[in-house]
């Protein structure tokens, strides 16, 4: 047992200084929560110009205009615009034809023509002389003419002119549909992270596992640690390091989750949502807290279940070439249900959503996905923790039994025919 | 002959399925001594060793550890250096080498102490903090040596400890193989460096398929195969001494091969010589054959069945 610890705590020390572990467990939150914040500031500044004030115009022109060209030509075949303030470096046609020549003379960069039928039906079309992406925003002729519309008008009438609704969503229940589209594309998203977060762990910290397995049996130091500790007692010292590593990366996913919707799910997820429609889902996003005790279960078993067979791999594998290829044969099925996640969640009751929610293999993406998005009937849940119990007495039995002296010490890979001798010793 | 047995190997077998890779070994190692384990490749060496640390558990036979069957607290006191051998690549060195030592029951203050004073006198302390990666193949030989040291035990396996040495460093490493058994240690060796075996080792145990095929002191094995014979320098006509049969040029030597006549002792013409005032002699000694030819005419007679 004293071996054990010794060996966790080394590995625990070792794969935690680990660069990508770091970066993952610690600096992919810390990124999103200030790409998060950035972009919700940009937005709040892009969506916040409704000034009546040329000069304001001006500069916002000059800084946020999508073309980011002072030489801009207006033809107002409708009348509409013809009194209303332009920044002094647009020009005025009163033609098309007279836009277009300034346009090859290279005198304008581009311009907008105000269709004849402008009021009724809000047709603008933008001329380029060829094709801009960026030319496709409009936002500066939009400030422009709300700017003119909303003139005479009280300025909290013509706030809501320009933003008729700043929409928040509370979730009654986690299944309800408040708002059709929104909600679902919430659910997928919380879906997608809950079992992005569980999949990465995973795969992450057995991946750790089996490379320092194999590490120790490509430099041949495994010979001299199983001189002095049993192999048991070093498998297990690792499994129980990473183990905690990867609770520790859930833990710290979930808290950044948790934060990010409660600090940067308000206002500015609604400004990332006016700028970035997918990001202000962000605004829409009730983490179901209640359920992440049956999370952790599902994780530490799954854990569990993954590096018995990944330490079987590790034992039969003399490099980190071969160990990945044989671990494909558990990553595969594991990976199946992220197929199918739109289906977990718009129908979370499906039969196949059933049937992956209970094979033990894909029971921790899929059940994870599922308990987010609805309630799971206890009798399911049950079954499903109860066959991943199994299977990870199983992996577990499995691996002690491959990884002994006598496996680890082999010069080459065991044959298919040779396995069923080596697991019975 | 040293009053404490070290390790003690009766009648151990052990088979890889149809393969028996050791047939019946019996052995013993004492302290204070160093005990060379050779054989040629394939021949049962390593898994005999790896039977003595109880990586493996022999099929039949037993093994005792100073005196009792070995435990974890037995291993703390073994050091052991594989042949194929290694450490984790991307580790510091000093890192690697304190948890080597906390695994062998030190603390880790006493681990890093000692791995300092190791580093030190293998002259590897400005390397204590670079990669295990960062180090000549050389110098990571060194670095192993010193795990195996690390917990100063009282028996250490070895197993191919000159390879990759240059002759400074292989004579550092033999000054703290000879200081280790000055001070009681039980050292087994594992080499196919014949000569060193000779100068280093007190007795030896040549395995060969998996069976005991040389036991015993050094100087004992290498008399068992003497020719009747003696080498000779110095000037005189050989062939007019007395009880001598005929004469040959030593084989890479610059002597001169007398092979005596049956019965004859070698005394005898030693007594012959010095009485004869034509012969006179500088260099006189018994024809001893090297150990590696012992080693290539016992390994030739078991490819032949004899």
């Amino acid at each position: 047992m004293a071996h054990m610890l010794t060996v966790f705590l080394y590995e625990l020390k070792r794969n935690f200084r680990r660069p990508g572990f770091l970066f993952t467990t610690f600096g992919v939150p810390v990124l999103l929560f200030l790409a998060t914040n950035v972009i919700g500031d940009l937005a709040a500044q892009n969506t916040s110009i409704n000034s009546t004030d040329p000069e304001a115009i001006q500069e916002f022109t000059e800084q946020f205009d999508p073309t980011m060209s002072p030489n801009v030509g207006l033809v107002d075949l409708s009348g509409v615009f013809g009194e209303v303030t332009v920044p002094d470096t647009w020009q005025r046609f009163d033609t098309d034809e007279e836009a277009r020549a300034a346009i090859a003379a290279e005198v304008i960069d581009l311009y907008y023509l105000i269709e004849a039928d402008y009021l009724e039906t809000g047709d603008v079309i933008t001329v380029v002389p060829e094709f801009q992406m960026n030319a496709m925003g409009d936002s500066t002729l939009s400030s422009i003419a709300r700017q003119y519309f909303s003139q005479g008008v009280d300025p909290d009438i013509a706030a809501r002119i320009v933003y008729p609704a700043i929409y928040s969503e509370e979730n009654l229940t986690l299944t309800a549909t408040v708002d059709g589209k929104v909600n679902e594309d919430a659910t997928f998203l919380i879906v997608y992270a809950f079992a992005l977060t569980l999949m990465v762990t995973l795969f992450m910290t057995n991946g750790y596992l089996m490379q320092t397995l194999i590490e120790e049996k490509e430099t041949r130091l495994v010979e001299i640690l199983v001189s002095m500790v049993r192999p048991l007692h070093l498998l297990a010292g690792k499994i129980l390091a990473l183990g905690v590593l990867g609770l520790l990366q859930i833990v710290v996913w979930i808290g950044g989750m948790i934060l990010l919707v409660n600090i940067a799910g308000g206002q500015q997820a609604q400004n990332i949502g006016e700028a970035v429609g997918a990001l202000g889902l962000l605004a829409n996003l009730q983490l179901p807290l209640d359920i992440l005790p049956i999370l952790l279960v599902y994780f530490l078993l799954s854990y569990l279940m993954f590096a018995g067979f990944y330490s079987v791999i590790s034992a039969i594998s003399n490099s980190m070439r071969e160990g990945p290829q044989y671990a494909v044969v558990f990553m595969l099925p594991a990976l199946a249900p992220f197929y199918f996640l739109s289906l977990f969640a718009t129908t979370p009751d499906a039969p196949l959503v059933v049937f992956l929610s209970l094979f033990p293999l894909t029971a921790p993406i899929s059940m994870t996905a599922r308990l987010v998005v609805s309630e799971v009937p206890f009798w399911q849940i049950a079954l499903s923790i109860g066959l991943l119990a199994l299977t990870v007495v199983f992996a577990i039995w499995l691996a002690a039994r491959v990884f002994r002296a006598g496996v680890l010490l082999a010069g080459n890979v065991p044959k298919l025919k040779d396995i069923p001798a080596i697991i019975r010793g | 002959m040293p009053s404490t047995t070290a390790i003690k190997v009766e009648h151990i077998s052990k088979s890889y399925g149809n393969f028996r890779a050791v047939d019946d070994l019996t052995f013993e190692v004492y302290n204070g001594e160093i005990f060379a384990m050779l054989g040629p490749n394939g021949a049962g060496k390593s898994t005999t060793i790896r039977m003595i640390l109880d990586i493996l558990k022999p099929d039949t036979g037993s093994i005792e550890i100073f005196g009792a069957r070995i435990t974890d607290a037995t291993k703390n006191r073994i050091g052991y250096l594989p042949e194929e051998r290694g450490l984790y690549r991307g580790v510091p060195v000093l890192e690697v080498m304190t948890y080597l030592g906390t695994l062998k029951g030190l603390s880790r203050a006493d681990a890093r102490k000692r791995s300092l004073t190791y580093l030190e006198r293998f002259d590897l302390m400005a390397f204590a903090k670079k990669k295990v990666s960062d180090l000549s193949k050389g110098m990571q030989q060194k670095a192993q040596l010193a795990v195996t040291l690390l917990h100063d035990p009282e028996l250490i396996i070895i197993d191919e400890p000159f390879s990759g040495l240059d002759p400074v460093n292989t004579l550092l490493i033999e000054e703290v193989i000879k200081e280790f058994r000055a001070k009681g240690g039980a050292i087994v060796m594992s080499t196919h460096q014949m000569y060193q075996v000779e100068y280093l080792a007190d007795r030896l145990v040549m395995i060969n398929k998996g069976t005991q095929a040389l036991y015993g002191k050094v100087d004992e094995v290498r008399s068992r195969y003497a020719l009747p014979a003696v080498i000779v320098e110095g000037k005189g006509d050989w062939t007019t001494i007395p009880g001598i049969e005929r004469t040959e040029k030593e084989d890479g030597g610059r002597g001169t091969l007398l092979f005596l006549k049956h019965g004859v002792e070698p005394d005898h013409v030693l007594a012959q010589m010095a009485q004869r005032p034509d012969v006179q002699l500088q260099r006189f000694e018994l024809a001893v054959p090297r150990l590696n030819d012992i080693f290539i005419e016992v390994v030739e007679q078991g490819r032949n069945g004899a």
